[in-house]
């Protein structure tokens, strides 16, 4: 377990060290200069995205409104559908589900396509120390997996690599001559993940969304890797975080653009699946994992971040995220979502430092597809915070200080003065911002009577 | 046995016996916010379908010729097509399938509005390079809305297994992103009308 | 209409000039200005560190010194945001505040202030103005009827400069590489100025400049338009 110095200095190191690649600063910049023009683009296409993105807000709340009952009912028709559920209230009682699954199948190979909740409940570990093969399918997430990193960001996982930092990685893990064309290198990453996945037992997806009416499984993927992940291995797991659910399969016809133009700028995503059971002779396994969403629920006014439908918009605007980077945060889920929900999904630690780490612009907020007021929420986070007592000392004691001060226009403008002193010896405010000027607005009123 | 269940449950129902969690209205409908409307489903298909760089395939026959080993589904639209091919055979193993050059399969329906193809089937239309749609052209719905309409028609309560909506080729843009066509899926997507 | 002048405590004390401007533009437009001399802050730097409940103490009296006011007008997009969309959450009802270029354009549908101001400048969208207030034209507006201006965009004018307050003392690396970006963008302008309602981002803009953009200065909008 880590303490919360820990967390918090490790984040302040890492940032100073990432700000200083200016370099990398540069990939990201160009990598999310394209995807924000492909938005605007994609944007362009609907009549009212502000209408469509009210609607798609209004209808994860409907959600949340009734949280226990879309569970419940979503929970019902996946057995009707000939598929099994699992609860997970922590990381650690999911990471065993599926190892008892596994297990049960004689598992030895597992093929996998891209999920977050997987991630956040770090399975490939717990899966490898079991003896069991785990091959990460989607491209970016296969890069990950061969350099041991975590990925950069929920959507595009490596985006903070260059082609050629990509061909060395191939070089090095993979023995393979290749080039630093994204052609060849997809290339090579297809034919190397074709063997994975004919020898698979068990396929391990997330789900994007789960539909409570139906039972169904939606899972939207450009590659193809996680159709083949759940079309090939006889045994297929889904995780997913018991907030991804929507009322009807009839709201996909809102969420699925919305989903891919965050995303990617696309109208589409290439591939999106619905799943209503296992396939033919095999097994379909959904696992619902909490792990500390029930407690962003009880948590306020944040609890509308449970309606985030990981599309990455809000990184991707993000100037912090834009100079820092995805690996800096040391969470799961990067950027100002992450900031407003790691708080409550890890109690390992405090986190609040991350909703520190914010200039509060609000750039996040405006670009949500289902209208998180992310930027309030890093605010009342840090209200939590305080109330919590999770605040220095001598911030506490210079806030008090400081309403003092500010409850006394005498003493308001004797603070002045003293800081005008102060900087007439010599003494600059932080960054070398200035001090108190010796005439103030008030003077000058007051003078010009 | 079942404790984590209970619990989370619990944990729900008391936040909301605590306080009233505000469901709010749902504005707008849903036509009246996203594209703009479909006024010709079948030429609106086929130019979203090539868009999302689909092919029209016209001359069928030269189409086959390029390849050697096809696969097809067991769908009424592909025998459609083995009549005039004998040689194209329904197979399913996974194995079979990697080592085929195209997959040919029928749909359910074709999205006017997005240029989507809807299927029915799992791994057929992902594992050989190119895959060829064969449909008719009153397989066109006007858009996602009217998919969803349709599908819960024809399966009441039993919905296929896996249901998928491909729209265009798979792809990629996961390198610097520089969009690469053929990632896991076929690089190819095609389309012949039958006709009638 | 009685008009509260609403000078944050940031102005007052470290750029009055902004507040001389702002006097002298409502002043040029014929209006009486008052400033209740007993305001201090409006208490944003608690609120957004997490001190609710001292935060909430000042904007009560925020609250009080205003009552009476038709309208107030505050030379800052900051603190007209904090008063107007974050008093709510405080539980206090704020008073009827308005950042300058709002009050001009929206509330008196004055789009020339009669200021000349012979220079090349570019825009710079203050956060809070943008996105809690939804002012973009407004400012643009004033600035496009202010002679001899000629006005250019910068990329990313809409981008955080980096400052937010305590952030910039907190996360000074963050802020800076933040404030960078910024400047390099508004440097590919060649433009002579960055213009901003908000004298905290020029505050930041202008540390960054002095080091790496020496002819290009920062000037607060009041002050553009208070210029003939
Ligand atoms: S918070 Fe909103 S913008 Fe951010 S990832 Fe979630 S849905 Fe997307």
């Amino acid at each position: 377990m880590m303490n919360t110095q820990h967390a918090a200095q490790q984040f302040t190191q890492a940032t100073r060290r990432a700000v200083a690649q200016t370099e990398r600063r540069a990939v990201i910049r160009r990598n999310i200069g394209s995807y924000h023009q492909k938005v605007a683009e994609g944007k362009r296409r609907y009549a009212n995205w502000a209408a469509a993105r009210d609607r798609a807000a209004a209808r994860k709340q409907q959600v949340l409104a009734q949280w226990d009952r879309y569970l419940e009912a979503f929970e019902a028709n996946v057995i009707a559908n000939g598929g099994r559920v699992h609860w997970a209230e922590t990381a650690e009682e999911a990471r065993r589900i599926v190892l008892a699954i596994a297990r049960q199948h004689g598992v030895r190979s597992v093929v996998k396509s891209k999920s977050m909740v997987t991630e956040e409940i770090h399975l490939n570990a717990a899966l490898e120390q079991a003896g069991i093969e785990v091959v990460e399918t989607d491209l970016g997430e296969y890069v990950c997996q061969l350099r041991g990193e975590p990925p950069f960001h929920i959507v595009t996982p490596i985006m903070h690599l260059s082609r050629q930092e990509v061909a060395v990685t191939f070089r090095k893990k993979l023995q393979v001559a290749a080039s630093d064309r994204a052609e060849e290198l997809t290339q090579i990453a297809r034919q190397r993940l074709r063997a994975a996945f004919l020898r698979a037992d068990m396929g391990i997806t997330g789900a994007n969304f789960l539909i409570a009416e139906t039972g169904q499984i939606a899972i939207t993927e450009n590659e193809g890797n996680a159709r083949l992940c759940f079309s090939g291995p006889p045994v297929h797991v889904v995780l997913a975080g018991i907030e991804k659910l929507l009322p009807t399969v009839s709201d996909l016809a809102l969420f699925w653009p919305l989903l891919a133009t965050s995303g990617t700028g696309q109208s589409l995503t290439v591939y999106n699946s619905l799943i209503a059971g296992p396939r033919a002779g095999g097994e379909l396994h959904v696992v619902l994992v909490d792990n500390g969403r029930t407690r962003l629920f009880a948590a306020g006014e944040q609890r509308e971040a449970l309606r985030c439908i990981r599309c990455g918009a809000c990184l991707n605007i993000c100037p912090i995220y834009q100079n820092v980077g995805g690996h800096s945060y040391g969470t799961t889920y990067q950027g100002p979502v992450g900031s407003v929900i790691t708080p409550w999904l890890r109690d390992d630690d405090d986190w609040s430092h991350l909703s520190y780490a914010s200039s509060l612009c609000g750039a996040c907020t405006d670009v949500c597809p289902v209208g998180i007021h992310l930027h309030h929420h890093l605010l009342a986070n840090r209200r939590d915070a305080v109330a919590r007592g999770r605040d220095a000392w001598w911030q506490r004691v210079l806030f008090r200080g400081w309403l003092w001060v500010m409850q006394s226009p005498e003493r308001y403008r004797w603070a002045g003065r003293l800081a005008t002193w102060a900087g007439a010896v010599g003494l600059r405010g932080p960054r070398g911002f200035p001090m108190p000027v010796r005439r103030t607005f008030r003077d000058w009123w007051s003078g010009q009577r | 046995m079942n404790f984590a269940r209970a619990n989370i449950l619990r944990r729900i129902r008391a936040v909301r016996a605590r306080e009233r969690i505000e469901a709010g209205a749902v504005p707008e409908r849903l036509a009246e916010c996203m594209f703009a409307p479909v006024t010709d489903p079948v030429a609106q298909f086929e130019a979203e379908f090539v868009a999302q760089r689909g092919e029209l395939v016209t001359d069928i026959g030269g189409f086959l010729k390029e390849f050697t080993r096809v696969v097809c589904d067991g769908s009424e639209a592909a025998s459609a097509l083995r009549c005039r091919w004998p040689g194209l055979q329904p197979v399913g193993s996974m194995a079979e399938l990697a080592r085929a050059d195209l997959a040919v399969t029928g749909c359910e329906w074709l999205v006017a509005q997005t240029g989507s193809v809807v299927v029915a089937h799992r791994a057929i239309s992902v594992l050989p390079p190119v895959h060829l749609v064969v449909a008719r052209r009153a397989q066109v719905v006007a858009d996602l809305a009217t998919v969803f309409d349709r599908l819960r028609e024809r399966y009441g309560g039993r919905w296929p297994d896996a249901v998928t909506l491909i729209t265009g080729p798979s792809r990629t843009a996961d390198i610097e992103k520089i969009l690469v066509m053929g990632a896991h899926g076929p690089k190819r997507l095609a389309l012949y009308w039958l006709e009638g | 209409m009685r008009v509260g002048l609403f000078i944050p405590c940031f102005v007052d004390q470290l750029f009055p000039q902004v507040g001389i401007a702002t006097v002298t533009v409502l002043r040029r437009l014929g209006l009486h200005v008052e400033f209740p001399e007993s305001q201090t802050c409006c208490g944003q730097p608690a609120f957004n560190t997490g001190y609710w409940s001292e935060a909430r103490e000042l904007a009560r009296r925020c609250a009080r010194v205003f009552d009476g006011y038709d309208v107030v007008v505050a030379p800052s997009g900051s603190c007209v945001a904090m008063v107007r969309n974050f008093y709510p959450a405080l539980g206090v009802a704020p008073p009827p505040v308005f950042e300058l270029a709002e009050f001009l354009v929206r509330r008196l549908g004055v789009t020339d202030v009669g200021a000349r101001f012979p220079a090349r400048v570019t825009y710079h969208d203050g956060c809070h103005a943008l996105r809690e207030l939804r002012l973009k034209e407004e400012p643009r507006t004033l600035l496009r009827h202010v002679r001899e201006l000629e006005l250019v965009e910068m990329d990313a004018a809409e981008t955080c400069c980096g400052f937010g307050g305590t952030f910039a003392v907190k996360f000074p690396h963050i802020s800076g590489a933040m404030d960078e970006v910024k400047c390099t963008a508004a440097a590919r302008t060649g433009a002579e100025y960055v213009v901003s309602s908000d004298s905290s981002c020029l505050m930041q803009i202008a540390t960054q400049l002095r080091q790496h953009h020496p002819t290009l200065r920062t000037i607060s909008l009041a002050e553009v338009l208070a210029s003939t």
